[in-house]
């Protein structure tokens, strides 16, 4: 009999059996332990009760086994005796249940929480005292936690498109209840077997901190002012990556922008299988992913509460929009084109330097964290080094240099050529630089912090490419008006002359903001169809676009500009009534009607769509005319 | 630890904590159940030893038949605390204790827990279970013992999950699922499995993890049957993983 060997392990498996590989099936490679999620709270050293322990205590429920356990406590599966229906005993610890007036304030907040009453929320059905357990009664959701699906991977883009949307429907309904979570993490968050979330543990963390630091009503400011550092460690209360830096440092400002933010955790490990710790890459760098999720994501991980989404149905509204609009190719693509471009070594020579200023200013802080909390040092020392400065330096010298260099160009070779096609690329080149550095800069600080500098410089930059690229209309109708009609008339000129300048004025005017309006309809709708061309040319500009706004502008001006030209021509030219000498009356005044009789007078103001070249053949023939007219008229004054 | 005194006290650990002293019902029954369950390790070790089918039958028997048959377990005999080490020894002094009195051995005096019938039944799982390997290679009896003792422990805690999931009537999911057990799944077509069983890629990974779950609880428990202390559990597992690297 021959062998074959198992493609996994290697372990001896017989030829003609289909059994599986009982070395792989002994010990999968899915059964390691996963990584604890450090808890903080007081119930660290909670050993929960044996199942007979706990029975002994309860009254209508039956508790058959214990299905979790975790720094705030342990969940039992159990059953209410009267309703005949499976349930969650959620047990806290003793030493939270026994502190002074806590019995109050956890019926204060049960009964808040029984009150939530949302498909994507764990059910609270009852609460009660158990021994010296205080016990929650709850839903029970027969199914996997996130961390355990997670544990088979990260979960694909679309994955997490749907999940999302429950999760932020689910917290926008809780904070518009007033109850804010406080320790969202995948742990607590639930499937049903047939994939639907629930969130569970709402409002838990804040029924085991320290009441004085989320109830200061109760007590005197005093008390609030004195908290020791035992309890301020105590008020602290959650799980320590996916927790807010103000849940840290200020732990009595909690409020729903912290679930923000843990959502933007769980929205991060969701999509990277990683958490973002420190200096952390934007999803899309991480896995193939549409860049819009760094976005989402880099919000609502924004240091400051004020700058994240201030509210979870914004945050759906943006990930909706992601799902509705279903990844563009380009989308990716782009980012990864871009990348290729820079290439890596650019970057990875950034990452070192920044690396270096981290470590430096890291030994400094470690040096004065010495005294004080470690965790709040922490937090201090990731918002303390800026490496912005450096990168606005960098990125301006570079431009300082192109700059210099094409002057030493135009004065030294002295050639014109060589200077334009110079100019151009050193330009190009300092303006990739100076883009890779914002994104850089992105990448290390988070929320990103603007530097100044580099700002100036992308301005800098920026202008030229802007000024050209919107403002060209000016200059083509400019020199198309010239070209028809030749060059206005003389605006110093007064008398009957001053009236038709003003209205070559007001024509020109027209004119332009015709083709303006006209480019700027071109360049919106091209926007609005293809928004990411124009965002990614000038990302480090535009912060928000309201492109709809803008076109109703646009076109706007555009109906403005066509109704004052089509004004304009009416009144000057056929209704001298009106005041505004017409071109008719002009000539008569000139004594030039000869021209008229024969033919060469002013034929009509043309319409400019039925313009044919003969027209404006005419059209300039008449100006030469009705100028030498005038300069004759001059003479003749003179004399 | 103090969570791991909390686990059910296992069987064999029962029997060890009676001192082998087979007049107490609870030791009696619960090492009838042991014996009943882990028989086909034996017989197919028997077999790989190159007994033919009807001696290695007999013999699974008779040693049985000797060992339930006895009033007390000799506590010599426990002295490795797993129920696998002290099977081992046991039916190895009794096949050659049997060879050497040519059948002369006590055979007939004791009650015949294991059924010829049930033999009967499981020879061929038990067969099979010694088709694994094509000669007993490098002459460690023990070794080869203890690779059957896998085999059987990981086929009986697929068995038993199977007819759980059956009982539900889920006998497709098992079909379906069974594959990601092994490994990290990516030998799986996942989205085929999810529109078989009308799932969401979400629900499918919820019921993969049951499916662990509850494939892991069942090893586990099947493992502890099997062992003095609930703190060498994971000692056992490694002890018959590294049995199965190593031929």
């Amino acid at each position: 009999m021959t062998t074959v060997t198992c493609h996994r392990c290697g372990a001896v498996l017989p030829s003609e059996s289909t059994a599986p590989c009982p070395r792989c099936l002994l010990q999968p490679a899915w059964d390691r332990p996963g990584y604890p999620a450090i808890t903080l709270g007081p119930g660290q050293s909670f050993d929960p009760p044996s199942v007979d322990e706990l029975n002994q205590h309860l009254v209508g429920y039956e508790v058959t086994e214990l299905i979790g356990r975790g720094g705030m406590g342990a969940v039992y599966r159990g059953r209410q005796l009267s309703l005949d229906r499976p349930v969650a005993i959620k047990i806290l610890p003793p030493e939270i249940a026994q502190r002074p007036g806590f019995r109050e304030r956890f019926g204060r907040e049960a009964r808040a929480l029984a009150k939530l009453n949302h498909p994507n929320i764990v059910a609270v059905h009852d609460y009660g005292q158990a021994g010296p357990f205080a016990m929650l009664v709850m839903e029970l959701v027969d199914g996997a936690s996130l961390r355990d699906v997670l544990a088979q991977g990260k979960l694909s883009a679309q994955e997490a498109l749907e999940i999302v949307p429950q999760l932020c429907d689910a917290l926008s309904y809780a904070h518009e209840k007033g109850v804010v979570h406080r320790d969202i993490k995948p742990e607590n968050l639930l499937f049903e077997q047939q994939g639907q979330l629930k969130i569970t543990d709402f409002g838990l963390a804040k029924i085991i901190s320290r009441p004085s630091v989320h109830a200061p009503a109760d007590h005197d400011s005093q008390t609030e002012t004195t908290l020791d550092e035992a309890e301020l460690t105590q008020s602290i209360v959650g799980t320590i990556h996916y927790m807010a830096p103000e849940q840290i440092e200020r732990p009595s400002e909690v409020d729903h922008r912290a679930d923000i933010y843990a959502l933007g955790v769980v929205l991060y490990e969701m999509l990277t299988g990683e958490l973002p710790l420190g200096r952390f890459d934007p999803p899309s760098q991480r896995v193939q992913l549409d860049i819009r999720f760094d976005e989402v994501v880099l919000k609502a991980l924004s240091k400051q509460p004020q700058r994240r989404y201030a509210s979870a149905a914004s945050m759906r509204h943006d990930v909706d929009s992601i799902h509705s609009n279903p990844k563009s190719s380009a989308s990716t693509r782009v980012h990864d084109a871009d990348r290729a471009v820079m290439g890596r070594t650019v970057g990875d020579w950034l990452h070192e330097t920044t690396d270096t200023v981290r470590r430096a200013m890291h030994r400094g802080a470690t040096f004065t964290s010495q005294r004080g909390s470690a965790i709040l040092a922490a937090t201090n020392h990731i918002r303390g080094s800026s490496p912005s400065r450096y990168f606005g330096i960098l990125a301006f010298g570079v431009l300082v240099a192109a700059l210099l260099s094409t002057w030493f160009i135009f004065v030294a070779i002295d050639d014109d050529f060589a200077v334009l096609v110079w100019l151009p690329i050193t330009m190009l080149a300092t303006l990739a630089f100076a883009r890779h550095c914002h994104r850089e800069l992105s990448k290390v600080e988070t929320p990103p912090v603007r530097s100044p500098l580099l700002d100036l410089t992308l301005r800098l930059l920026y202008f030229p490419i802007i000024a050209i690229g919107l403002l060209w209309p000016i200059a083509l109708t400019l020199v198309g008006w010239s070209e028809f009609y030749g060059p206005p008339r003389d605006p110093w000129q007064s008398g009957i002359d001053g009236l038709g300048w003003g209205r070559d004025a007001i024509l020109i005017g027209s004119c332009i903001v015709l083709a303006m309006s006209c480019w700027f309809l071109v360049l919106l709708t091209i926007h609005a169809i293809w928004p990411l061309l124009l965002a990614f040319l000038f990302s480090p500009l535009i912060r928000r676009s309201r492109t709809w706004w803008m076109l109703v502008v646009a076109g706007a001006c555009f109906v403005a500009a066509i109704s004052s030209i089509v004004m304009m021509s009416r009144f000057a030219y056929e209704e001298p009534a009106l005041g505004l000498l017409s071109d008719a009356t002009f000539v008569d005044s000139l004594d030039i009607s000869g021209d008229v009789a024969s033919g060469t007078a002013r034929p009509g103001f043309p319409q400019f769509s039925a313009m044919s070249p003969r027209d404006v053949a005419r059209v300039k023939q008449w100006h030469n005319r009705r100028d030498k007219a005038r300069q004759e008229l001059r003479v003749q004054e003179q004399r | 630890m103090t969570n791991l005194k909390r686990l059910p006290t296992t069987r064999w650990s029962l029997v060890i904590q009676a001192g082998g002293d087979r007049t107490d019902p609870v030791v009696r029954r619960s090492l009838d159940e042991l014996c009943e369950n882990y028989w086909p390790p034996l017989y197919a070790y028997l077999r790989r030893r190159g007994f033919s089918c009807d001696d290695a039958a007999d013999d699974v028997q008779g040693f049985f038949a000797d060992l339930l048959g006895r009033d007390s377990l000799q506590l010599a005999d426990m002295a490795r605390g797993r129920f696998r080490a002290f099977l081992f020894s046991s039916l190895d002094n009794y096949v050659s204790k049997r060879i050497r009195h040519d059948h002369a051995a006590c055979r007939g005096g004791g009650i015949r827990v294991v059924s010829l019938a049930t033999i009967e039944s499981g020879r061929d799982q038990a067969e099979s279970l010694s088709q694994w390997e094509a000669t007993d290679s490098n002459g460690d009896a023990e070794a080869s013992f203890d690779r059957h003792w896998a085999r059987w422990l990981v086929s009986k805690t697929l068995a038993d999950l199977a007819k759980e999931y059956a009982a539900d009537d889920k006998q497709r999911w098992f079909d379906l699922l069974r594959p990601t057990l092994e490994d990290s799944g990516d030998s799986v077509d996942r989205a085929a499995v999810a529109s078989e069983l009308g799932l969401s890629s979400t629900a499918l990974k919820v019921a993969i993890h049951r499916l662990r779950k509850r494939y892991r609880q069942r090893l586990i428990a099947a493992v502890a049957e099997t062992v003095n202390d609930p703190s060498e559990i994971g000692q056992e597992r490694r002890l018959l993983f590294a049995s199965l690297g190593t031929h």
